[in-house]
């Protein structure tokens, strides 16, 4: 094993797992740990920023914006959910996630136990990419999942099946 | 944790905390320095937590870490007893496995043609990130079909002989599939993605068989030395892995919702009698269902890419299918604990089925040798064909290894091919390489795999295993 990995996304770290990888994310609110997470798992497919390069994939391709409303039981479910919907936009359709305007509430839930639970709204702001991809996500694994709050601010561990 | 040496190629991992069952690793001292430097074990030891399990909680010598069990675990589970059924322990790649084609071609006939066919390949059969066969887009009522009757489906549609049925585990089609229990969200993934490779270690070789261990055994499974061989490795695709990531929050509220005490929540799971293990058990079975479709499909590409090159009808080529294996999947299946033969759900991530000659689920093609085994090695190097054992059903739930099992992160492994030639690399070891990205291929360096040699030789040694014959590759196809 190698120790954490600096990649271009601001408090994102890829990390090393013998036969999958992860990401450790740091950020000072959760809405900018949830946008940074799905930034560097856009990184981890592309290897590539599809902001700022790439572009002759992109050409005549406008930013669209995707609606983004997911509410669970649990803080990390809510992570996973969230992740899940990006990566399974970008597999499905090709859409790549380039920002997020996220927030998040303690929400009510008819299914949760308690009745209470967590949601995420906002806009996901994207565009179809067709270039290149170095690597297949599989999914979004339970193993090692975290959310919580560190030092200043908050922070995120999760690893995806590759 | 603890660990106690049984032999030259026994480990056991003696019941200790919470499990409930002992563990047992299959390795010798070598392998089992790479397998202590991961967290492998300890999934090992986790697994053995879990409700129900009756046996031992398994490791193959190509143990390593995964996520929540391991990657190359077995683990048996009772439903008399509150076993359980757990998504993770089947993987996100439902019924990823290994199928091989013969050949009557001579590898020295065909070194001039090779290029020209793994172009051939190249072209066919979609390799790479999340591609889809954009000529091949499914049908809902064609998807619906394929989750039910798997490869069945693929032959009726002319993609292969029906011959082929019979060389295929479970013929090709699990029974029990239910498609209703597949997401949308599933459907859509793998609509384009039926009769495609994928990427990571997934692949389709060319290769000769280089040794013949079993003259008799390897007769019968029709190779000899010096002849062609293909192999391909691929499972259910994006359908599968959405299956797995559906049902992992499914089996989250379960395990809450029956009490069950998780040491790892990938581990999460349902007691095999509940309504949600029977709908994970449903979808399951279609994935798996959606896997022997895909590996028929491009066995037919195969064959379709050495007919154009060679000019002969695959017949005439002797391009029959030897057998197609699962190695991530859950089954129920009859085995003896403590003396009693009983009804268990088996879980094999990362490990391949491999029962005796005589075993009653075994077709009539090989029910006199036992279940033909693949365990392909890595990119450069070569690959074994192996039958099931007595060994084998009575220590390991019929169970063996599937592979050389990692030893190196992709990422160490691209960190060491950066400053690497791997075209040149390969070309040297006389294998051609067809990739959509050599990035993926920097991932699946040879020596970022353990030597499957080794790996083979423990589950001959240990018996869970009989050596048949060493392919070496001449041409891989990667994603």
């Amino acid at each position: 094993m190698i120790g954490p990995e600096e990649i271009p996304v601001p408090g994102v770290l890829g990390l090393d797992h013998t036969a999958d990888v992860g990401l450790e994310i740091f950020a000072s609110d959760l809405p900018e740990l949830f946008r940074r997470a799905a930034l560097g798992a856009m990184w981890l497919v592309l290897e590539r920023l599809p902001s700022t390069e790439g572009e002759s994939h992109l050409q005549d391709q406008e930013t669209d914006t995707r609606v983004v409303e997911l509410a669970v039981e649990e803080l990390d479910a809510l992570f996973r959910s969230w992740l899940r919907t990006v990566l399974y936009w970008e597999d499905a359709d090709g859409f790549v996630v380039v920002d997020a305007e996220l927030m998040l509430l303690h929400t009510a839930l008819s299914e949760a136990k308690d009745g209470q639970g967590f949601g995420l709204t906002g806009h996901a702001m994207g565009r179809v990419d067709q270039g290149p991809r170095v690597r297949e996500i599989k999914g979004v694994t339970l193993h090692g999942l975290e959310v919580g709050p560190k030092e200043e601010g908050w922070w995120g561990r999760v690893i995806f099946d590759v | 944790m603890e660990l106690v040496r049984l032999d030259a190629h026994r480990w056991l991992i003696p019941r200790q905390g919470k499990m409930r069952v002992d563990g047992l690793i299959f390795a010798d001292d070598n392998l089992m320095r790479d397998i202590r430097g991961d967290e492998a074990i300890k999934q090992v030891a986790n697994v053995a937590q879990l409700p129900g399990i009756v046996g031992r909680s398994i490791g193959m010598p190509d143990i390593h870490w995964g996520y929540g069990f391991a990657i190359g675990g077995v683990a048996a589970f009772d439903p008399d007893r509150g076993g359980v059924v757990s998504p993770g322990g089947v993987g996100y790649d439902i019924n990823c496995g290994v199928r091989l084609l013969r050949s009557s071609i001579r590898s020295r006939d065909l070194r001039h043609r090779l290029p020209k066919i793994m172009d051939r390949l190249f072209e066919t059969i979609p390799a790479g990130v999340g591609k889809g066969y954009k000529k091949f887009v499914l049908k809902p009522e064609d998807i619906r079909s394929i989750l039910n009757r798997g490869a069945a489906w693929a032959v009726e549609n002319g993609f292969g002989y029906p011959t082929d049925l019979e060389h295929i585990e479970d013929q090709g089609t699990i029974p029990g599939s239910d498609p209703d229990q597949v997401s949308d969200r599933a459907i859509q993934r793998g609509r384009d993605q039926v009769g495609t490779v994928g990427s990571g270690n997934h692949f389709v070789e060319v290769g000769e068989v280089e040794e013949v261990y079993d003259e008799v055994a390897a007769a019968r499974l029709g190779l000899e030395k010096g002849i062609v061989t293909v192999f391909i490795h691929s499972g259910s695709r994006g359908l599968g892995y959405q299956v797995c990531d559906d049902y992992l929050d499914v089996m989250l509220r379960a395990a809450t919702r029956y009490g069950i005490d998780l040491p790892d929540k990938q581990l999460v799971c349902a007691p095999l009698d509940s309504p949600e293990a029977g709908r994970y058990l449903g979808a399951m079975r279609a994935a798996a269902n959606f896997a022997f479709a895909n590996r028929q499909m491009m066995g037919h590409r195969v064959r379709e890419a050495f007919e154009s090159v060679l000019g002969a009808e695959a017949s005439e080529l002797g391009m029959g299918l030897v057998y197609d294996v699962a190695h991530n999947i859950a089954k129920f299946e009859r085995h003896k604990v403590e003396g009693r033969e009983t009804t268990l759900c088996v879980h094999r991530k990362g490990a391949t089925r491999a029962f005796p000659p005589g075993h009653p689920e075994l077709g009539p093609a090989y029910k006199d040798i036992g279940q033909p085994v693949f365990i392909p090695g890595d990119m450069g190097r070569y690959s074994y064909v192996l039958l099931g054992t007595e060994g084998a059903y009575t220590e390991t739930f019929g169970s063996t290894c599937h592979g050389a099992g990692r030893r190196m992160s992709r990422r160490q492994a691209k960190k060491q091919a950066r400053t690497r030639n791997l075209r040149d690399e390969f070309e040297e070891l006389g294998v051609q390489v067809r990739a959509s990205s050599f990035s993926t291929v920097a991932e699946e360096i040879p020596e970022a795999y353990k030597d499957v040699a080794e790996v083979v030789d423990v589950v001959h040694r240990a018996g869970i295993g009989k050596k048949v014959a060493r392919l070496k590759p001449l041409g891989v196809l990667k994603g």
